[in-house]
């Protein structure tokens, strides 16, 4: 949470710095609105902010966000420079330099079927960061166990996947439990090592995951490649153009399970063509989500 | 000794006219300086999205410089106040702005950083054209002045050694 002071302006600052230890430690979100509530998302429940820096589960009692609170919140994101970040501000979001991830939304102008301005920003929600370096351990014992072999890792939004797989990347770069090997990371939105690349990382910071894979595959020779939240088209095409070079791929998807995510045909044509044997999907323990492989035959 | 008492009285005269006529150039100097800064600012979001905290650092130019103007506007950057440049601008007392400069100034600075770069860069030519305009007439009504005010500063100079000799 504290990362995110330097963003916000004085009055929110103070607000949120008097939050008690607790509600700051399991607060995934923050988000603002103009003419709307303060509020915070733990994984549970949403909770208000009221003008006093306490929390309180009614509307009611939140603080009222104007639009120079969003509009203060979006210049402290952007280094006061929008035009830096419209790129991703049109696809609805920003990503600030230590990776932290908002969704942001206004008044959108279309041209020619595709958005090109946003301006009069109403909606942010600001993902809070939780950097855990051993939520990769499972996967990286994995891993060991069974060099070479891609992996799938599946959870709803929120839970935690880049979280992981920021641990595991990190984890074979720099060898946590192996001799550190070569991974490229396909890093579309620069929030999976936003503080740049570590050991033998290679990472492709904004470059599309089509795009990203190829260059990878074909110029880095990485003994491992890691993306987030495949599921188009495009993705699976870049995959499957490069199966035949044999790395293994370390991929993020939405969904609960193996049962849910192999119902997507893109998927399906993942798993049909061998890419991924492996599978694993996140379980919630109270604020924490582990790893668990599930045993699935090929 | 009455010979060089009365050349210094010419001379202080005709100094006198010509560093009021000075003053008017520095308007002109500030006017220039402000406009090479606008480009400087449209050239670093038009060619590499510089975020503006950087593009302050980077911005050099004498004038500027040694009126403080820079000093300030790199102050309030560190200090982390939301729109520098405009505060910079709407408390600048070392420099002596004419309101319509000011105002274009201001205008331009209280939105820069909340556009996209083609908004920016049409915003930074606005401002440009606008400033080259008072430019342009002030220039004009500089060099009349400063004639005006050597001549002026000549003559009572020399008015002076004809009523003392």
């Amino acid at each position: 949470m504290k990362r995110l002071y330097s963003y916000l302006p004085q009055n929110l600052k103070m607000m949120i710095a008097s939050l008690p230890e607790e509600t700051k430690k399991s607060a995934c979100e923050l988000r603002l609105r103009v003419g709307g509530v303060l509020s915070l998302s733990t994984y549970t429940k949403n909770l208000f902010i009221t003008p006093r820096g306490k929390v309180s589960g009614d509307i009611r009692d939140g603080y009222i966000c104007g639009d120079t609170d969003v509009a203060n919140v979006v210049s402290g994101l952007t280094e006061g420079s929008v035009y830096r970040y419209m790129n991703t501000v049109n696809s609805g979001y920003i990503v600030t330099r230590e990776g932290i991830r908002a969704g942001i939304v206004g008044e959108a102008v279309y041209t020619s079927g595709s958005i090109t301005s946003v301006s009069s920003f109403s909606s942010l929600n600001i993902r809070l960061p939780h950097d855990i370096d051993s939520s990769g351990d499972t996967m990286l014992g994995f891993i060991r166990k069974n060099p070479g072999q891609s992996i799938l890792l599946c959870a709803p939004a929120g839970w935690g996947k880049t979280t992981v797989i920021r641990s595991v990347a990190k984890g074979i770069g720099m060898g946590k439990f192996t001799l550190p090997q070569r991974v490229s990371v396909i890093d579309e939105r620069g929030e999976i090592l936003p503080q740049g690349p570590l050991g033998l990382i290679d990472r492709l910071n904004g470059y599309s995951k089509p795009d990203g894979i190829e260059i990878a595959a074909r110029l880095f020779s990485p003994e491992y490649i890691i993306c987030d939240e495949i599921g188009l088209q495009d993705d699976v095409d870049a995959i499957l153009s490069v199966q035949n070079i044999g790395i293994p791929f370390i991929a993020t998807t939405h969904g609960r399970c193996f049962d849910e995510i192999i119902l997507r045909p893109n998927i399906k044509r993942l798993v049909e063509h061998r890419v991924f044997c492996n599978f694993a999907h996140l379980e919630r323990h109270g604020n924490s989500c582990i790893t668990v492989f599930e045993e699935k035959t090929m | 000794m009455k010979i060089i008492g009365l050349l210094l009285v010419f001379l202080s005269s005709l100094a006198i006219g010509v560093s009021k006529a000075e003053e008017y150039r520095e308007k002109d100097k500030c006017i220039n300086a402000f406009i090479e800064f606008l480009y400087f600012i449209r050239h670093e979001i038009f060619v590499y999205q510089t975020p503006q905290c950087k593009i302050f650092e980077k911005f050099q130019n004498k004038y500027l410089e040694s009126a403080g103007f820079i000093e300030d506007l790199r102050k309030n950057v560190l200090e982390g106040r939301n729109q520098p440049l405009f505060h910079t601008v709407k408390e600048l007392d070392k420099i002596k702005l004419d309101a319509e400069t000011r105002d274009i100034l201001l205008s331009f600075a209280e939105s820069l950083g909340t556009l996209s770069v083609s908004e920016e860069c049409e915003r930074c030519d606005r401002a440009v054209r606008q400033l080259e305009e008072v430019y342009r007439k002030q220039k004009e009504e500089t060099k009349g002045k400063t004639r005006l005010c050597r001549s002026v500063g000549g003559m009572i100079g020399a008015g002076l050694v004809l009523l003392l000799w």
